[in-house]
């Protein structure tokens, strides 16, 4: 099977998603969201506002109860696991604030993790982009170091790699700055934009950290799941 | 149809065959989780990660498998050495007793107080139709632990297979030694009453008969407790005790038979071949009557090893219920195992990762641990029942050599299958975990 064509950005559009926990208080409440291919997002809100669960509905790890999340024409929400697995392998790459790195295997092979699951015909290219992508990050694909003798800094610029090995449309990172220092966290910001800039791939950024939510185009505000406001920055 | 063609198949090819089909579900099921992905990294990270536990793991599918590798295969060589030893012995003749006794004491050579046949039962024996060979023994004496048995040429002949080295004794104090007697040819050794377990040292003077025997022919190995045994002509045995040789004054010098009935002191057993195999049957007919006993060792062996065959199969239940115990704690132990991977799991979820691939992993890395601990208790177990094997031939002189058979194959690979098909649980646990708990941690 050949390779899918390079994709440069998804738009998003979610219409009247509503999320709510089995007890039925309801866990996030969007009437609307439209964001445009290769756009940069901060979502914002005290612990518990929601961020998270949209986070998970924009993957497709959580369904909805109610509405539509459009990447393009697809809507995740309407995917069988087995779909909205293989459309997150193709579409989106995801960022976490503790990193979730193999600690037993090298940088290289945290970042082409996804050549394990892909069909055979990707499997070199997610190695070469993965190659790539660390070296864009500053770090040596060849080192054969375990990723656990890594900085934390490090580790998260690896866990970036890995998104972009996939070459995703979009980045959705949760907290990626959060178990950094200012300067790793700084360093991290630039090459999270850069990647997106030079890529043409959304990204949206679950964050509290204003550093990060001010050099991004969108900040959407959440309280107790639902959405304040979205502005441009 | 089929059944004609599987009977007509050799029983090599039937093993074969039984073997790949007990190993056919686990090539399918490897083939089934595995076919289009490549988890082996990831199953390499898990197996790095908690080594020493895995080890442990490993460890005990070793140990259970091993028990019943050793267990059967011993039990076998036992059974085939015990019945190897056996072989030259088509039937024994004793005064009436216990069966089981005489064998242990005419084939294995182990110490008994068994009752003599006199000088006329003997003649009748050595006249009887059909009859070939009618060696009588004579046991009592030792050399360094070594059993001394007294008894005709023509039977150390039939020993031998007529290969002897050197040559038969031909005087009162020649002797022929077996294949693992510690003497060679041209050696003189000095015989005492008794079965004295004395290893390397002079014979107490007090049991010493003061004489010697030369050492002039050595019998090829036989694989049975007389290749420890110093054979030396019966007369002298029974001289040596005091009682009349066998013969009249006339032919007092004379080695081997015709012996005189009215000089035939006695002896424990008579080892009888037949011409022709279906003369056996008559002779032990014909010889099993009130005042005399005629038995296959054969038979009573066979007798032996139905009760060894139920004591083995009780031990074989007791290590199906030890490898079920052992499996049932190795996949607790994986489940558990698996949790402790649980973020690392739902990472490869977000990543793109579907439920298979999950599964592929965790059943590779559990797959991994007991093909291995298999493999290695396999090796575990055909080494100790060599070892042991080495051990009983030592201590016995029966030759028991405990070879890896089918019946072993077929067992680890029934265990190997049933517990990677048993190994699909704690992957499919897995791989229906939500994503979303595991990820936050």
């Amino acid at each position: 099977m050949p390779a899918p064509d390079p994709v440069t950005g998804l738009p998003l559009s979610l219409r009247d998603v509503m999320v709510a926990a089995p007890s039925g208080r309801v866990l996030l409440n969007v009437p609307a969201i439209d964001l445009a291919a290769g756009a940069t997002l901060a979502v914002r809100g005290a612990s518990g506002a929601g961020k998270s669960t949209l986070l998970h509905v924009l993957a497709g790890l959580r369904p909805v109860n109610r509405g539509q999340v459009l990447w393009g024409k697809t809507d995740i929400a309407s995917l069988s696991d087995t779909q909205a697995s293989d459309f997150r392998r193709r579409y989106i790459g995801q960022i976490f604030q503790d990193f979730l790195l193999f600690d037993e295997v090298s940088a290289l092979e945290n970042a082409a993790v996804a050549r394990l699951f892909s069909p055979k015909a990707e499997r070199a290219a997610i190695l070469e982009r993965a190659a790539d992508a660390l070296l864009s990050l500053g770090l040596d694909p060849q080192d054969p170091r375990r990723a656990t003798t890594y900085s934390g800094g490090e580790r998260q610029r690896i866990a970036v790699a890995r998104a972009l090995a996939q070459r995703p449309a979009v980045l959705l990172a949760d907290e990626p700055t959060a178990s950094l220092d200012r300067a790793a966290a700084d360093r991290l910001i630039s090459d999270l934009l850069a990647a997106a800039r030079d890529h043409g791939i959304g990204l949206i950024c679950v964050t509290h950290d204003d550093a990060l939510a001010t050099r991004l185009d969108r900040v959407l505000t959440l309280t107790d799941g639902v959405t304040e406001r979205a502005h441009a920055v | 149809m089929l059944s004609d063609l599987w009977m007509s198949l050799p029983n090599a090819a039937q093993d074969l065959i039984l073997l790949i089909g007990l190993l056919a579900p686990s090539g399918l099921i490897a083939l089934w989780v595995l076919h289009g992905l490549a988890p082996r990294a990831l199953t390499q990270a898990m197996l790095r990660r908690y080594a020493p536990v895995n080890l442990v793991f490993v460890g005990l599918v070793a140990i259970s498998v091993a028990l019943g590798v050793g267990l059967i295969s011993q039990e076998r060589a036992l059974r085939q050495g015990s019945a190897r030893a056996a072989d030259k012995f088509d039937l024994i003749v004793t005064a009436p007793g216990s069966e089981v006794t005489a064998m242990l004491a005419a084939v294995y050579l182990q110490p008994s107080d068994l009752p003599l046949l006199t000088g006329a039962q003997y003649d009748e024996i050595v006249g009887a139709e059909g009859v070939a060979l009618a060696a009588p023994l004579a046991f009592g004496d030792s050399w360094q632990g070594h059993p001394v048995v007294g008894t005709t040429a023509d039977f150390v002949t039939h020993l031998s297979d007529g290969a002897l080295t050197g040559r038969m004794f031909a005087a009162h104090q020649e002797a022929v030694a077996g294949a693992l007697a510690p003497v060679a040819i041209g050696d003189h050794v000095s015989p005492a009453h008794g079965a004295i377990e004395i290893d390397g040292a002079d014979e107490d003077d007090h049991n010493s008969h003061g004489i010697e025997y030369e050492i002039v022919g050595k019998l090829p190995p036989t694989g049975s407790p007389w290749d420890r045994a110093i054979l030396v002509p019966v007369e002298v045995v029974w001289e040596l005790h005091s009682l009349a040789n066998g013969h009249d004054a006339a032919t007092a010098e004379q080695i081997g038979p015709p012996f005189s009935p009215e000089h035939f002191p006695g002896t424990p057993a008579v080892v009888v071949k037949a011409d022709q195999i279906f003369q056996t049957y008559a002779l032990r007919t014909e010889f099993s009557r009130a005042d005399m006993m005629a038995f296959f060792p054969g038979a009573v062996l066979s007798q032996l090893h139905g009760l060894a065959r139920e004591v083995r199969e009780a031990m074989s239940l007791l290590t199906l219920v030890c490898q079920v115990l052992v499996a049932v704690a190795i996949l607790s132990g994986l489940i558990l195992i698996t949790r402790l991977f649980a973020r690392n799991l739902a990472v490869l979820r977000a990543l793109g990762a579907g439920r298979r691939f999950l599964l592929a992993v965790v059943w590779g890395y559990a797959a991994a641990l007991l093909s291995f601990g298999t493999l290695l208790g396999l090796g575990l177990g055909i080494g100790a029942s060599a070892w042991m094997s080495r051990v009983l031939t030592a201590r016995s002189a029966v030759q028991i050599s405990a070879t890896p058979g089918w019946t072993e194959l077929h067992l680890t690979a029934g265990f190997l299958t049933l517990a990677l098909i048993c190994a699909l649980l704690p992957g499919l646990l897995a791989s229906c975990r939500s994503p979303l708990t595991d990820i936050r941690g």
